[in-house]
């Protein structure tokens, strides 16, 4: 504290022969300079993180999203572009419960709806439990240059393990989505992956969910219902049911 | 008698410890070891950060923001005024506001049973908050009043009217 140095100056001088009976106006001054000597660290430590928080939005520069992939932020589709019923999941790759509904259920969907025109399936990654999810959803994008973004989607959360703790780094990613035999290239997938060809994309894709309002993962909206939290295959099928006799067009879709 | 008189000395030889210097170093570089320690794993991942901010349901959007990303740098500076030493004391108060309001945010986290990971340092999954998190937290705390209480300037007010002290090296 500078009224601490102030005040062993003090003692010293008083020391080499000063006059020794000032200790109680001393004292009030150096009350005075601790008031003071309060605000001064007070202030730097505003200033920094004003400027911790500066240097961060700068790293980051509200990075655009190039207009050749500005397509990527309607999602990623799967099923007949006219299909009667848009469903839209929000999904973290490092959710728990994403992975469990990815493996479960998805198939089954997959197979019952989308692969009969019914629904036409868009997937949304929304990064947001750490940088491990970032860089999952930005391999998957990388395999969707490839035409294999619901391939390796698949492959990704099926070697779902805890959260940050360094099961997705970009090393393992190239490795199991290289080893999974799904046909990437796997020169083409490491160049993209590592030059952050997606990054600016799952950036926005995160905060276009928040303005949406997605809080959970996953979500799903379906037909403009939106339903956070794990859907069984029955529980879906039921909501696309639902939509589509809001279509008029009730007719079961399950045999 | 002689109980009480033990207890007495315990309590001063306590109490002297607690003001040695090598004391209040120790409880100062523990307390910046544990802020830098925080600090530099929200920074590097300052999504997880406002994650674990907002986790806690209890700031508006919007703020949570600001403090996810704001919050380990506070923590960083923290640390550094700690281990320099000229504005310790001042560190150690802002350190024990914010562990209160740590506290507080744990304990109505966990009363209101939210299956979250504490976020202390960087983590942003668990399955809620647990005592030993919380005593952690109050350990803490009791290092930072310590620094606050007695880190100040050596030998503090008494010296005003306490003459003869003045004659001893400020230590």
């Amino acid at each position: 504290m500078a009224g601490d140095k102030k005040e062993k100056g003090g003692a010293k001088r008083r020391q080499a022969g000063g006059p020794p009976r000032e200790g109680r106006g001393k004292a009030t001054a150096r009350r005075k300079g601790g008031a003071s000597s309060w605000l001064l660290p007070l202030g730097v430590l505003a200033l920094l993180v004003l400027a911790g928080l500066l240097w961060q939005a700068s790293r980051r520069p509200q990075e655009r999203v190039p207009s050749h992939l500005t397509g990527h932020l309607e999602g990623e589709t799967l099923g007949r572009p006219d299909a009667p019923v848009t469903v839209v999941e929000y999904a973290d790759y490092q959710c728990p419960v994403c992975a469990r509904w990815e493996t479960l259920v998805f198939p089954t969907v997959r197979k019952e709806l989308v692969d009969t025109g019914l629904v036409r399936f868009v997937f949304k990654p929304f990064s947001f439990i750490g940088r491990e999810s970032v860089w999952a959803a930005e391999a998957a994008l990388c395999a969707s240059d490839q035409g294999k973004f619901f391939e390796a989607s698949r492959v990704i959360f099926s070697n779902w393990n805890g959260e940050n703790r360094g099961n997705f780094t970009k090393p393992r990613l190239l490795s199991m989505l290289g080893q999974a035999g799904i046909g990437l290239d796997g020169a083409r997938l490491k160049e993209c992956l590592e030059s952050g060809r997606y990054s600016a994309v799952v950036e926005r894709l995160r905060a276009d969910a928040e303005a949406a309002g997605v809080r959970a993962t996953p979500t799903f909206v379906v037909d403009g219902e939106k339903i956070e939290g794990y859907l069984s295959a029955e529980e879906f099928r039921a909501k696309v049911e639902l939509a589509l006799e809001r279509k008029g067009m009730g007719r079961s879709p399950g045999p | 008698m002689s109980g009480r008189e033990a207890l007495k000395r315990a309590a001063a030889c306590l109490a002297s410890i607690a003001r040695s210097r090598w004391a209040l170093l120790a409880s100062r570089l523990v307390l910046a070891g544990v802020f830098a320690w925080a600090g530099w794993a929200k920074v590097r991942d300052p999504v997880a950060s406002v994650q674990a901010v907002r986790d806690y349901r209890i700031l508006p959007r919007g703020l949570d923001t600001l403090v996810g990303q704001g919050l380990p740098w506070l923590e960083l500076g923290l640390a550094a005024f700690l281990i320099q030493g000229t504005w310790a004391r001042t560190a150690a108060a802002v350190a024990s506001g914010l562990l209160l309001a740590f506290l507080g945010a744990m304990v109505s986290a966990a009363i209101r049973h939210l299956p979250i990971g504490c976020g202390c340092f960087g983590e942003t999954s668990g399955a809620g908050i647990t005592i030993w998190e919380i005593l952690r937290d109050l350990a803490f705390l009791g290092l930072a009043v310590h620094v606050l209480a007695l880190g100040g300037s050596p030998q503090p007010e008494p010296r005003a009217w306490a003459g003869s002290e003045e004659e001893g090296p400020p230590e």
